[in-house]
């Protein structure tokens, strides 16, 4: 039996109404919604979709609720539907036995997909993009130590543009830095100027001048600076890194960056030393201009540069420079190269680094370095070089541990 | 009437799982600013995780401002947006704490022109997609490590922010070698009773932490 015009014309004129509904309570739901931002951070910052956040959904989900749980009764107890509400103003009708399934499973959809939208919703996280972040931050040099056996390995800064930033971390402790290291005129120059020389003792000569009394005060108020002030470190300069290595996995990074002056030139090597092969230095620059394109994940080779300029591979330059997708054309502040220089050391290996003249024990050896380090800081920092103070406590830290 | 019953039952359910289906993948595709995602650790790189933005903010014309800020900085900080440099604490004069040795020690400092406000706006840095943001602290060997960083979108502050990092005043293992972080606390003790300044601390001059927030935006 088909639906006659008069069936049609009233499911239509329910839909229509139901849509209507729907339309006038999303408004409503939206409305509600916008006043509770202020109020209720958790709306603020859910998830949405086209816009539509859960308690939106929720919102429009009570409202649907009743139709269709009156529909569904009626659909599957198979009773029959004498009326559809709105349009009982009209005489003679009769809703078609066809109208109830189609009202019911409507509904139906529609409450469960709502309902099952502001869950998911509910339930959504963002996935993290782990591998997408390594390959914008900084680009891999594997050095391969298998066999090999060094006895010191140093790092050597070759040369230094002095105005942009860097930094050389082992195993994530700080070897150099600009800002640490580099911050004042004198420092950090490859032949060091006369007159910036003697505007530095002069500086420096106020410290030595003070009293002891005035030097505890100075430590006790942290008058001191977290920057080394004292010293001048001409280029080239080498550290020793041997006892910042340990079994397994190591890395070396090297972070550089343009400051506001934009450009950033940086010149390092790696020495190992006590080895029996030819070529045990490997050197790694940071070139200000463009040049091939570096791949991302390779073995470290025995000359290294990145052009942090970009690639010139291709005629017409690319405005992205990768893999960190900087602008070529807004070059103030941009990273100019993250390397990290990663190698796996053995205990055999480990154990003929850390050695120490004045203790066989490995451990003791670590405990005197690690001592001696702090104390060479503490000293440069706190209690502006005043070597015989600073040798005082070395002196009695070494008995300590003579003992 | 039972076998009625089982068909009109087994078309709701039918009907029910089309509609959950639909609506599972229209969240799949179309959904925005879900919850973040637990903090996933990359050894010796440091912490990844996501931020929600508020709702309204959620693509770059929308956003017409994002603040971050930094305070209580010790030593040390960086913040870099899409590897672009936005704030720092370098070159922000106190080199020195004597004060009538402060300004003849900063008149020698290399001028970078460093952004090392405290507060910056980073709008102009943000690109459609995926974006990253990244926060580092590095110490200086003296006292202790930690700072805030507050994000602040269109004048909402984002959710769990501000943050202080890192958190509970340790070392955030993550962004160093752990072995290495193990070996010098390790050998912490015994602490140096006369000198209790020069103790062997594993954050030293580590880099303290380094957290990186990721967000989506759309075009």
């Amino acid at each position: 039996m088909g639906l006659s015009r008069l069936h049609l014309c009233a499911a239509a004129r329910s839909i229509v109404v139901l849509v209507l509904l729907a339309a006038f309570s999303l408004p409503v739901c939206a409305q509600s919604g916008a006043e509770a931002v202020s109020h209720d951070a958790r709306e603020a910052f859910s998830a949405t979709i086209f816009g539509v956040s859960p308690q939106q959904l929720w919102t429009f989900a009570r409202g649907l609720l009743t139709p269709a749980l009156g529909f569904m009764f009626l659909f599957l107890y198979g009773l029959p539907l004498k009326e559809i509400p709105f349009i009982k103003d009209i005489t003679d009708y009769k809703p078609s036995e066809k109208i109830l399934p189609i009202f019911a499973l409507a509904t139906l959809f529609a409450l469960s997909l709502v309902v099952g939208t502001a869950i998911f919703l509910e339930t959504r996280t963002e996935e993290i993009d782990t591998g997408l972040f390594q390959n914008r931050f900084h680009v891999t040099r594997k050095l391969d130590l298998t066999g090999a056996t060094p006895t010191a390995i140093d790092l050597r800064l070759n040369q230094y543009d002095r105005y942009s930033n860097f930094r050389i971390f082992i195993n994530g402790y700080r070897l150099f830095g600009s800002e640490s290291n580099c911050a004042l005129a004198y420092q950090c120059q490859d032949s060091l100027n006369p007159s910036r020389v003697a505007e530095k003792t002069s500086s420096i000569a106020e410290l030595d001048r003070l009293t002891d009394s005035e030097m505890h005060e100075h430590k006790r108020l942290g008058f001191g600076s977290i920057h080394y002030i004292r010293e001048q470190y001409p280029l080239p300069r080498a550290d020793r890194i041997n006892h910042y290595l340990v079994q397994g996995a190591n890395f070396i990074d090297i972070h550089s960056e343009n400051a506001g002056t934009g450009a950033c030139e940086l010149d390092l090597s790696l020495e190992l030393h006590d080895l029996p092969q030819v070529g045990n230095t490997f050197t790694v620059r940071i070139d200000p201009n463009g040049g091939p394109q570096q791949a991302s994940d390779a073995a470290l080779g025995q000359h290294e540069v990145f052009y942090s300029g970009g690639t010139t591979s291709t005629p017409q330059l690319p405005d992205i420079i990768a893999p960190y997708e900087t602008y070529r054309t807004f070059h103030l502040q941009r990273v100019c190269s993250r390397i990290r220089i990663s190698f796996i050391l053995s205990e055999s290996q480990v154990n003929r680094l850390n050695v120490d003249p004045y203790v066989s024990d490995p451990n003791a050896a670590f405990q005197r370095w690690a001592f001696i380090r702090v104390m060479t800081a503490q000293c440069a920092l706190l209690f502006f070089g005043r070597f015989p103070y600073c040798q005082e406590i070395g002196e009695h830290f070494v008995n300590e541990v003579a003992k | 009437m039972t076998t009625t019953l089982l068909r009109r039952t087994g078309l709701s359910v039918v009907t029910m799982l089309i509609a959950l289906f639909a609506a599972y993948a229209s969240t799949w595709w179309f959904a925005q600013g879900g919850a973040p995602a637990p903090p996933v650790s990359l050894d010796g790189i440091g912490t990844v995780e996501t931020i929600q933005l508020p709702i309204g903010s959620r693509s770059r014309e929308e956003i017409n401002s994002f603040l971050v800020k930094l305070d209580m900085v010790d030593d040390f900080a960086r913040v870099f947006i899409n590897n672009y440099l936005v704030l720092t604490t370098a070159e922000n004069d106190i080199i020195f704490g004597r004060e009538n040795l402060q300004k003849q020690i900063s008149d020698l400092r290399v001028r970078r022109r460093n952004p090392s406000q405290v507060e910056t706006d980073i709008r102009r840095f943000l690109r459609p997609g995926k974006n990253f943001l990244v926060a580092e602290l590095e110490n200086s060997i003296l006292g202790g490590c930690e700072m805030q960083v507050g994000l602040t979108v269109n004048g909402k502050i984002i959710k769990s922010f501000p943050q202080w990092i890192p958190r509970n005043f340790a070392l955030d293992i993550s962004a160093v070698n752990s072995d290495l972080a193990h070996r010098f606390r390790h050998h912490a003790e015994p602490n140096n009773n006369d000198f209790p300044e020069l103790k062997i601390s594993d954050t030293g001059d580590a880099l303290c932490s380094r957290r990186v927030f990721e967000f989506i935006l759309q075009e």
